[in-house]
């Protein structure tokens, strides 16, 4: 218990110290950091839907952030997960309206399955040029974002347009390809409803627990950490190196494509252009913050959510422009920056 | 669009004209990032440089003039890269972290001020100049620079020394050359590159500053580095085809034929085919951090 705490107490510190940056800068503007505080923090947690808000901030951040920790602990840096994010809610989408006639037990899994898969193969890209050429993982994957971005962008105004609408968008995925959420129920859970909270959290904190699992109870969670410690030296212990690279970012992109497919399937219920306001950039803050560990990337997601939308809160009340929740992000980065990245090439 | 620059010269080429508008801030920031490269450090601040440059510029240009906008823009950048250097070799930052920091900072940080300074100032301020910085200006630097540059790498002392450090920081160190010193002056003068391929968008191209305004170039100008295989000729004839593609792509824009999409996605297709299909070698020492004590 005692080192849980003392682990606890690094990140605590630098989100501490981001936040009083953060009221600097607010003050040195002629802005009123208490004030701005207060709502920044009243937004986040202060209320149940407030916290409901936060959480429904946190279930892509979750999923996301977890892609970048896979990959981290391989020693690879998955700065993709948005263009992951991005396929993988396009492919869900897709499935959710095409396919329509087949009961909720299978089409549901069938559209999360989707989106993984796009996620994976997508990074999968990164891994397999890394693993055989040698080729910058980070490069790959910045230049991947943006063909994903531009990619989804022609399918979502051109060929998968829904055209009784003016917006760029896919039709609505069908009943059965639906997560449960609170907005489906408006009479029942009144304010509560417009929180976009839905049961991709609790496929967020699965999915942290699978990753807990891989890492400490399977051969594959070893083969992961000694690649990441050293190549050589795991290969002289007989890891398959280029096999766990490849395979790393397959996971790390099917929990990103996951992200995009629980907001699709959750909140937005089709592919909205442009429907992502980073959440697989942030994913890096939200990654870094926690540290290796998923239990601490739920932790720093849920933070990183309540920021987001505590920012909004801020930005209403008391006329703080909400890029102060960016600044915090980037301090963060910077604060607990370099010591979980082991390697860069 | 074309009616801000009536007085240029390469106005008068109906082709390159505006191939060219839309390939200086690439070529400008894609020389930056050669000669950080060249000099063992990754520059995703690339981004970061151009954006903080383009707002630094556009302020200073509307309260001291033109000229000192633009000199402002230009040490913004390379204050920007001095940043991403100390906290990369004084600080132990990672330099990948660092870089995608400083794009995250510089982005809300001039998304923040332009709240601040413009949009909510009392009266509310336009983000605008009254007059341009010339284009051909630019149009002379996006050539002479990548010239200069190549000249700068092969045929200089400090660009030998400059290619040594990238190469191997530990020989170099042992030939007695400063190391941190060689990349401090590479990071910063990459900074102010970029800087200057930021005020080229807010100080010349349209004359005003806009939210996000440099749109992922200096990814762009990223791409156009390594399919020019780090050499500054080769990513500024990189960075003029990414130019091409990108003034095609507006131009078609509204007429049927192939969606503008595919256009914008293909510098960076280029980019990833490049570093694998053309053998394209970064810098041996690329992203390898130096000990910052014995430098």
């Amino acid at each position: 218990m005692a080192s849980a705490l003392a682990r606890l107490g690094r990140p605590t510190l630098t989100l501490a110290i981001a936040l009083a940056i953060a009221a600097l800068v607010i003050g040195l503007t002629g802005g009123e950091p208490l004030a701005a505080m207060r709502a920044l923090l009243e937004g986040a947690f202060g209320s149940g839907a407030a916290i409901l808000r936060s959480l429904a901030k946190a279930t892509p951040l979750i999923l996301a952030g977890l892609a970048v920790a896979v990959a981290l602990r391989a020693g690879l840096f998955n700065i993709g997960a948005e263009g992951q994010l991005l396929v993988g809610a396009m492919a869900s989408a897709w499935m959710g309206f095409a396919v329509k006639g087949m009961p909720l037990f299978i089409h549901l899994p069938l559209a999360l399955a989707a989106g993984a898969a796009a996620g994976a193969i997508w990074a999968a890209i990164a891994g397999l040029l890394r693993a055989w050429q040698g080729t910058h993982e980070v490069i790959v994957t910045i230049m991947l974002n943006y063909v994903a971005i531009n990619l989804t962008h022609l399918l979502v105004s051109g060929p998968l347009k829904d055209h009784s609408t003016l917006a760029s968008a896919t039709p609505k995925v069908q009943q059965t390809a639906r997560l449960w959420s609170l907005q489906d129920d408006p009479s029942r859970f009144q304010a509560l409803s417009a929180t976009n909270f839905s049961a991709g959290f609790a496929i967020a904190l699965l999915a942290v627990l699978v990753v807990w699992f891989i890492y400490k109870r399977t051969a594959y969670g070893f083969q992961l950490k000694a690649t990441g410690e050293g190549p050589e030296v795991a290969a002289t212990t007989g890891v398959p190196v280029k096999r766990v690279i490849v395979s790393a970012m397959a996971l790390s992109g099917a929990l990103a494509g996951l992200a995009g497919s629980v907001e699709v399937l959750g909140v937005h219920r089709r592919f909205l252009d442009a429907f992502s306001p980073g959440y697989g950039f942030d994913s890096i803050a939200v990654a870094l913050l926690a540290g290796g560990s998923p239990i601490g990337v739920a932790l720093s997601a849920i933070a990183f959510g309540g920021l987001s939308s505590g920012s909004l809160q801020m930005e209403l009340v008391t006329d703080t422009p909400r890029q102060v929740a960016g600044i915090i992000q980037a301090v963060v980065i910077l604060g607990i920056g370099a010591r979980y990245v082991r390697r860069t090439r | 669009m074309a009616d801000v620059a009536t007085d240029s010269i390469i106005a008068s080429v109906p082709f390159l004209y505006p191939e060219l508008r839309q390939a200086v801030p690439l070529v400008l920031a894609a020389c930056g990032g050669v000669v950080s490269e060249r000099a063992g450090v990754i520059n995703i601040a690339l981004e970061g440089c151009m954006l903080t440059g383009a707002f630094v510029g556009l302020v200073a240009g509307q309260s001291f003039g033109l000229a000192a906008g633009l000199l402002g823009a230009i040490a913004a950048g390379g204050l920007v890269g001095l940043i991403h250097l100390l906290l990369t070799h004084r600080l132990g930052v990672n330099q990948i972290v660092s870089g995608v920091a400083i794009n995250l900072l510089a982005l809300h940080v001039t998304t923040f001020l332009m709240r601040i300074v413009f949009v909510r100032a009392e009266p509310p301020r336009e983000a605008k100049l009254a007059a341009l910085i010339p284009i051909d200006l630019f149009f002379v630097a996006c050539f002479a620079v990548p010239l200069l540059l190549q000249l700068g790498l092969s045929r200089t002392p400090l660009g030998l020394r400059l290619r040594a450090v990238g190469e191997s920081p530990e020989s170099a160190r042992m030939a007695g050359i400063g190391v941190l010193s060689v990349r401090t002056l590479a990071v910063v003068a990459s900074g102010m590159l970029a800087g200057a391929g930021g005020a080229y968008l807010s100080m010349s191209q349209v004359g005003r500053f806009s939210d996000d305004m440099v749109a992922g170039r200096g990814y762009i100008a990223l791409a156009a580095v390594i399919a020019g295989r780090w050499m500054p000729v080769g990513a500024a004839a990189a960075a003029l085809v990414f130019g091409l593609l990108d003034s095609v792509q507006l131009q078609m824009q509204g007429t049927a034929g192939l969606p503008p999409e595919i256009l914008r996605m293909t510098p960076y297709l280029v980019a990833i085919v490049a570093a694998f299909a053309l053998r394209s070698k970064p810098p041996a020492a690329l992203g390898a951090p130096i000990e910052p004590s014995r430098s």
